[in-house]
């Protein structure tokens, strides 16, 4: 069989086993089964192996070797560092040579973090406060919408306040006689409005997820049919 | 106290005459059995003399039967006579002494030594005479003592050093006193045995001293003088030392007793006689008068030995006592046992190990041992009907979801109105950018989604990826999940299928695979794409090609397209990637699922996102705009039919929910209410 008979048989064939373990999956309506248990192995073990052959396909020789071999000075320049690294790495492995690695560990957690740190203040903290005060520059927003900007930046900025007001656990003492509490205005009014707006957030957090789960399940039930009415045309 | 007639001791039967002291005729025959062993021990004799006295010299003319009677055998067959004579008389002092020890030694085998000890020492202070015995006639054996020349002349005793033939004209004064057996055995001794070891045999007479000497002025020696001379072997006797008080019992301790082996415990002085004869005769007599004419000093009347005189110990009544059972003092009575009974050997007492338990703890210890029985065992799970309420809910609002959905997409209908690009915010901007794109600039893909949200992914992203296909885009297609490489190839395959798609086969892209480290990676992407990912999928090295000229950088792209369900990684590449787009104000844009379109709105807003596409709804939008169909527009009546499903399915469950719950409290208060009226 040459290979332009198999390409032309693995759609078809992907057709069926998709069709098939569709509905091993949406067996679980009537319960745990095993067909749903063994379409959830065949998921994971499918996409680990594929994830291992991706990794050293595409990381470990195209990234590493290929660039090695064609000898290129500008290759070499970054391959040989990152292959003494990789090998200091390996220690790791061996619990009597753990300790070897920990200096490389801790520098790819130090860059990391700082990574992460750095973009995290720089990409959203620094921009997002901006934006929130931006919210009140009615000068830039047009007459007709300036009603509903303000608004829209007043609802931002009570929920945003009241949503930091929600998580001050922090008590002062009022008193010498009194114990530590506190403050009733936090306790009566902030922290409540912030529960409501995390409600609300949590109920569009999850109001997204069930249109998300919705979107897969219709798409699920859509490819049935086309399989249904791909074996149906073909009859 | 004997009589002066008598003959023999009332009291130890003993010859108090020298007529009684004659011997049988045969030797042997009627001879005590000490002195007839005594015969026999000449023997052992031999050699006997002290070792520190050394034996009188022997002299082999030497004769008993033609010498005068020795004067220990004189002291002890006349010892009523006065014996020590020291003015006067030949007998030498420690002659007397050694009467005056017979005359102790007699009495002391029949009193008790105490007693013997303090009738010498009373007489020695009381009925000490005032003149010595001196006056005294003496006696016969004496006297023809005094017709020979004094024995102690030489250095001997006069019958051991007297020769034979100077002895003769004695002989008949001195013969019909000694008896015959004495006189044989002179004869045979003379030839067989040394003299030396005669003398001591010849003081093996001694019960024949009397205590009447006492009575006719005599003091009575007492016993331990006759150890003095062992004490004081190394000083020359004398009467003096005889006194030595502080001596006394132990010298009356070591007297010999008339037994069988006496002449191994022959005190030395014995020995010493013949060697110290000529000093003791002199300073024997001195020490005599001293004797009678001192008193006792009180010195030594203090040290007088009061517990010695004592009586003896008071009679003790046992006959009530126990009596020993066991031990080595079995049969005793009186003693103290030598086992006590805490010591016997018994049998110990057996004590019962056995627990006191009480019913309570009994039925305590079965549940406990029921529980460990039962613990081991595998509990079987509860029967469970098999069409439960709750599978019946379950399966009617499945089918509630799955009818309507399949009546939709076989119908093809359009029932719902799809959204509108303006009520989807970012949507126009995200059509606008793309628009605005030049044909065949290069755009930078990322695909970052999970395989189970390719549905709602795929159908939100298309009409974007159509829309780029159709402006001739140069794709790069990279991921940050692995499973991201192989979800791209999928949708551009499929994009290239559908008919609504280009006619032919869009092939104007490279998958550039995975990329590893994360945010680094993504720092690393956005800094120098072509060093992170030089290589795609298939192996080729696209950064050379015309239409990828000149990036170095991602700023360099013409635009950045981030497909993503998790706002995490949508986050990531705002955050990494979005500063250097900044510089160069290359747009970022962001499709999403729909749980992920909240979190990612704030960027949007903050104009750190120039387009956004969030969901099924956001991609119907967005084909609206583009005003072309696609999957989501065709998905989009049953999404809107499930949503309603599912808001119904909500709502009515809510409704039942309120209900059940009005109704149980409707049925409690009406329970209390009922339970009020009735008492």
């Amino acid at each position: 069989m040459n290979p332009e008979s198999l390409t032309a048989l693995a759609e078809p064939i992907g057709l069926v086993v998709g069709f098939l373990l569709t509905l091993m999956v949406l067996s679980y309506i009537i319960g745990d089964n095993p067909l749903f248990r063994l379409a959830i192995h065949i998921f994971i073990g499918v996409a680990s192996g594929y994830a291992v052959a991706l990794v050293f396909y595409n990381v470990l020789y195209y990234q590493i070797i290929v660039p090695l071999l064609s000898n290129s000075s500008g290759s070499m320049g970054l391959v040989v560092p990152a292959l003494i690294l990789f090998a200091w790495l390996l220690t790791k492995s061996s619990t009597r040579l753990a300790h070897l690695g920990n200096p490389l560990l801790a520098f790819l957690v130090g860059v990391g973090a700082a990574a992460a740190i750095g973009g995290a203040v720089l990409g959203t903290i620094f921009p997002q406060v901006s934006a929130t005060a931006t919210l009140f520059d009615l000068e830039s927003v047009a007459q007709e919408k300036l009603v509903g900007h303000f608004l829209s930046g007043l609802t931002i900025l009570i929920g945003t306040i009241t949503t930091l007001a929600y998580f001050q656990f922090g008590v002062r003492a009022r008193g010498e006689s009194l114990t530590p509490s506190r403050s009733p205005l936090i306790t009566n009014v902030l922290a409540p409005a912030g529960e409501f707006f995390i409600a609300v957030t949590f109920g569009v957090l999850f109001a997204g997820v069930y249109a998300a789960a919705l979107s897969a399940l219709i798409d699920r039930l859509a490819f049935l049919l086309d399989v249904i009415r791909h074996f149906i045309s073909f009859g | 106290m004997n009589p002066a007639d008598q003959e023999n001791c009332l009291s130890c039967k003993a010859p108090l005459s020298a007529s009684a002291f004659d011997a049988p005729a045969e030797s042997g025959e009627g001879l005590p059995d000490w002195l007839s062993s005594l015969q026999g021990a000449g023997d052992l004799e031999e050699g006997l003399p002290s070792e520190e006295t050394p034996a009188p010299p022997f002299e082999p003319g030497f004769d008993l039967g033609e010498v005068q009677i020795p004067d220990w055998l004189s002291t002890g067959t006349a010892p009523e006579e006065p014996t020590a004579e020291p003015a006067e008389g030949g007998l030498p002092e420690w002659l007397s002494g050694i009467s005056g020890v017979e005359e102790a030694n007699a009495p002391e085998s029949a009193v008790p030594e105490g007693e013997a000890e303090a009738d010498w020492l009373s007489s020695l202070l009381q009925d000490q005479p005032p003149e010595t015995p001196t006056a005294a006639e003496p006696p016969d054996w004496l006297k023809s003592d005094e017709k020979t020349p004094s024995p102690f002349v030489g250095e001997g005793p006069d019958w051991l050093s007297q020769p034979e033939a100077e002895e003769a004209p004695a002989q008949p004064a001195f013969a019909g006193e000694i008896p015959d057996w004495l006189s044989s055995l002179a004869g045979e001794e003379s030839a067989e045995q040394p003299p030396a070891a005669e003398v001591p045999a010849a003081f093996e007479i001694p019960p024949v001293q009397e205590p009447e000497v006492e009575s006719s002025g005599q003091p009575s020696v007492p016993d331990w003088p006759a150890a003095e001379p062992e004490a004081s072997s190394e000083q020359p006797a004398s009467g003096a030392s005889a006194f030595i008080l502080d001596e006394q019992e132990t010298a009356s301790s070591e007297v010999p007793t008339p037994s069988g082996d006496f002449l191994t415990g022959l005190p030395d002085w014995v020995s010493q006689v013949g060697a110290d004869q000529g000093d003791v005769d002199d300073s024997a007599g001195e020490g005599a008068q001293g004797l009678v004419q001192g008193e006792l000093p009180t010195w030594l009347e203090a040290m007088r030995p009061v517990e010695a005189a004592a009586p003896v110990t008071p009679y003790e009544d046992v006959s009530g006592a126990d009596v020993v059972a066991a031990g080595p003092l079995a049969g005793l009575r009186g003693v103290l046992a030598a086992e006590p009974d805490a010591l016997q050997p018994h049998k110990p007492t057996a004590y019962s190990i056995k627990l006191r338990v009480t019913d309570e703890q009994r039925a305590r210890v079965a549940l406990l041992e029921e529980l460990l029985a039962t613990e081991d065992k595998p509990k079987p799970l509860p029967a469970t009907p098999l069409i439960t309420t709750q599978f019946v809910l379950r399966l009617v609002i499945a089918l509630a979801l799955i009818l309507p959905i399949l009546w939709l997409l076989l119908a093809d209908s359009q029932l719902f109105k799809p959204p509108q690009p303006a009520e989807m915010p970012g949507v126009t901007d995200l059509h606008n950018q793309i628009a605005a794109l030049p044909i065949g600039s290069p755009v930078l893909v990322a695909f970052d989604y999970e395989p189970a949200f390719a549905g709602e992914m795929e159908a939100a992203a298309s009409a974007v990826l159509v829309h780029l296909t159709e402006r001739r885009a140069n794709l790069l297609l990279v991921s940050t999940s692995p499973t991201g490489p192989v979800l791209a190839q999928g949708l551009l395959a499929k994009l290239n299928q559908q008919p609504e798609g280009t006619k032919e086969p869009y092939r104007n892209y490279a998958n550039l695979g995975y990329l590893p480290g994360g945010v680094i990676g993504l720092l690393g992407l956005a800094a120098n794409p072509a060093q992170v990912l030089p290589y795609t999928l298939e192996g080729l090295y696209v950064w050379d090609q015309s239409a990828l000229q000149g990036i170095n950088t991602a700023a360099d792209f013409s635009l950045l397209l981030v497909l993503t369900d998790n706002p995490e990684t949508a986050r990531s590449w705002i955050e990494q990637v979005g500063p250097t787009l900044q510089e160069k104000a290359t747009p970022l844009l962001l499709a999403t699922s729909a749980q992920a379109g909240p979190m990612v709105y704030p960027y949007y807003a903050a104009r750190q996102v120039q387009g956004l596409l969030s969901g099924l709804a956001g991609g119907t939008a967005y084909e609206t705009v583009h005003a072309a169909g696609g999957p989501a527009s065709g998905m989009w009546d049953a999404f809107g039919a499930s949503i309603l499903v599912s808001s119904l399915v909500i709502l009515l469950a809510g409704l039942g929910s309120a209900l059940r719950k009005s109704v149980v409290v409707e049925n409690k208060l009406s329970t209390e209410n009922e339970k009020k009226e009735q008492p």
